[in-house]
Formats: structure tokens, C-alpha cells, sequence
């Protein structure tokens, strides 16, 4: 039988295969696929690798407590959420770290802040993530008009919820 | 110990820690317990390993399971990671802002109407709040300067991560 430290270095190696094919198809595809795709997807390849060791178990004799298989899903899906909840960060310029950078290279004699905001392409820094809410399909752009779809009204809704809990306003 | 059971204390052991992890931050927050956000997490996070430890220490006294305990820290903090940028996706995040000010306006909003009630401004003065309180930078005679920290580090990692992902021609 397998024993305990193999099983977590099992279910860590799934998880970061899912991670290295999904650097594959992004790097074949021409335009960069959306958010939405990035987690069917890796959910997708962790659940296909533990079919692929259930069929191993089933067919190979391979010994392995299918009983711990839960928990080792838990493990695997906890990394790939962990790479998905960092993934718009590493996708979009975020302007924190583009102001950060502009800050930095005015070394010890310092930046006024009119002179970073002229420096700042401030015309992307909100124009580009509406663009990016209607290619998640949040937002439609219908004739000039921005309206919220049915799964942009969910998203809102749980952030609004979370918010009011929270006893805090609008964030941005 | 019977497997199946060994699954079950898991199960309920980690929801338990996480509904508790969730129900202390919003308390901290609410009751203004600790100044910084990130402090609000770290200490949530550590209730919720002690209630792991606590809760394992009772089936560890039947298993010596290394498997049990591993895995359920871990993935614990997976899970605090993952709710810090959920509440930090609520704080920060652009879309979410411009989402919740098309939630408000069921009829739609033309663009420029939408960057009337978050305009580029406001989301720049914000950043810059946020990097002073973070102390990552000070103000001194109306300039910034910057004074290193995490962000640095973060910048280069988040860099190089998307290097690896996105290849040289699409950054």
C-alpha cells in the first residue's frame, strides 16, 4: 500500500500537471483564452487525472486506498484554486504595480502625484476592464449601452452580499 | 480507525475551520478589531489552524494519520488564500466596482455615463492610498518616494509568472 507521504506528493503532482497543460494551450492559442476557460479547464484535467488513477487502480492492481482519494482531491483542487485566485493578477497590468514601478524609478528625490498620473495611460485603466466584462460575458455592450447579464447580476450579487456583511462600501 | 469515518471527521473538521475562519474575519472587520486588512486575515487564518489542531488532536489520539493532518493545514491555507483575494476582489478589483455600478442600473449605462461613476481618478487616488497605508511608499513635501517592501517582490514574481504563461510575445 501507498503510504501517506506518497499520496500528497500524488495529489500535488496533479494539480501542477493541470497547471503545465493549461501553459500549453495558452501559449498555442493565438488570442489568450477567458478566466471562465482557465477554471473548466483545470478543474477539468484534475478530475481526468483521478479518473486516470481510479482506472489504474481498477485495471493495473495498483495499490491505493481509493478512500483517501477525497481527501487527495481536496488537496489538488486547494492548489488549483490557489492558481486560479492568483491568475487575474498575473493576467491584467495592474495599475498598483505600474505606479509602483513609476514611483521606484524616481528613486530618493520622489514623484508628485499629478506628474504619475500624466505618466499613467489612465484611459485603460477602467476602459480595459470593461472590455474584459463583456468578453467574460458580465456586461453586453448592446448599441452603445452597457447592461449587466444574468451572470454578471450573480458576480454582483455575491460581492454586494459579501460587502454589506462586511459593513463596507463600493471598493475599486 | 475505519476509513470511511476517517473521511467524515475530515470533511466536517475542515468545513467547521472554514465557516470559522470566514465568521471571525467578518467580526475582526466589523468590530474594527485589527487596523490592517492583511492582519484581519493572518489572524482569522490562525483561529482557524487552531481549531484544526484542536479538533485533529481528538482523532489523532485513535490514528497516528500523517496524511490527515497534512493535508487538511494545507489545504486550509489554500483556502485562506483563496478567500483573501476573493474579499481582496471586493476591495479592489475594477470590474467588480464597475459590475456592482451596472447591478444599480438595471436599464444599462453608456460607457462614458459608467466612467462618470468610476472614473480613471478615483481608481488612481485609491492605488495611492493604498501604497501609503501599506507603507510602501511615503509622501514628503507633496512627492512620493518610494520605499521598497513585499510589493517589490511581488511585482517581479507576478512578472515572471506571466512570462512563463503568456510566452514573451503576448506581454
Amino acid at each position: 500500500m501507498i503510504d501517506d507521504l506518497t499520496l500528497i506528493f500524488l495529489a500535488f503532482s496533479v494539480s501542477f500537471l493541470s497547471i503545465i497543460l493549461h501553459i500549453l494551450i495558452w501559449r498555442m492559442c493565438a488570442a489568450t483564452p477567458s478566466n471562465r476557460t482557465l477554471i473548466y479547464l483545470l478543474t477539468l484535467f484534475t478530475l481526468m487525472q483521478y479518473v486516470f488513477l481510479v482506472l489504474l487502480y481498477i485495471f493495473s492492481g495498483w495499490e491505493l486506498n481509493l478512500k483517501l482519494l477525497p481527501i487527495m482531491l481536496v488537496v489538488s483542487m486547494a492548489i488549483v484554486g490557489c492558481y486560479i485566485a492568483s491568475y487575474p493578477a498575473i493576467q491584467a497590468n495592474s495599475p498598483t504595480f505600474q505606479i509602483a514601478k513609476l514611483i521606484a524609478e524616481s528613486g530618493n528625490k520622489g514623484i508628485t502625484q499629478s506628474y504619475l498620473y500624466e505618466q499613467l495611460n489612465t484611459s485603460t485603466l477602467v476602459a480595459d476592464r470593461i472590455r474584459d466584462l463583456i468578453k467574460d460575458k458580465l456586461a453586453d455592450n448592446i448599441s452603445g449601452t452597457m447592461l449587466i447579464t444574468r451572470r454578471g447580476r450573480k458576480v454582483a450579487r455575491i460581492f454586494i452580499l459579501w460587502r454589506t456583511l462586511l459593513k463596507e462600501s463600493k471598493g475599486g | 480507525m475505519v476509513d470511511t469515518a476517517f473521511i467524515v471527521f475530515f470533511f466536517s473538521f475542515m468545513i467547521l475551520s472554514c465557516a470559522l475562519q470566514i465568521g471571525s474575519f467578518v467580526v475582526i472587520i466589523r468590530g474594527k478589531v485589527c487596523g490592517r486588512r492583511r492582519s484581519a486575515h493572518a489572524l482569522s487564518l490562525s483561529i482557524s489552524l487552531l481549531a484544526f489542531f484542536a479538533q485533529t488532536g481528538f482523532v489523532l489520539q485513535f490514528t497516528n494519520n500523517f496524511l490527515f493532518l497534512c493535508s487538511g493545514m494545507f489545504s486550509l491555507m489554500c483556502f485562506a488564500y483563496i478567500f483573501f483575494h476573493f474579499d481582496n476582489m471586493g476591495e479592489t478589483a475594477r470590474r467588480i466596482r464597475l459590475l456592482w455600478e451596472l447591478y444599480e442600473h438595471p436599464t444599462g449605462l453608456s460607457t462614458d455615463r459608467l466612467l462618470d461613476y468610476y472614473p480613471p481618478e478615483e481608481a488612481f487616488q485609491r492605488r495611492i492610498d493604498r501604497l501609503l497605508q501599506a507603507g510602501q511608499c511615503s509622501c514628503s513635501k507633496e512627492r512620493l518616494i518610494w520605499r521598497g517592501g513585499s510589493y517589490t517582490l511581488i511585482q517581479f514574481l507576478m512578472k515572471f509568472w506571466g512570462y512563463i504563461v503568456f510566452g514573451p510575445e503576448k506581454r
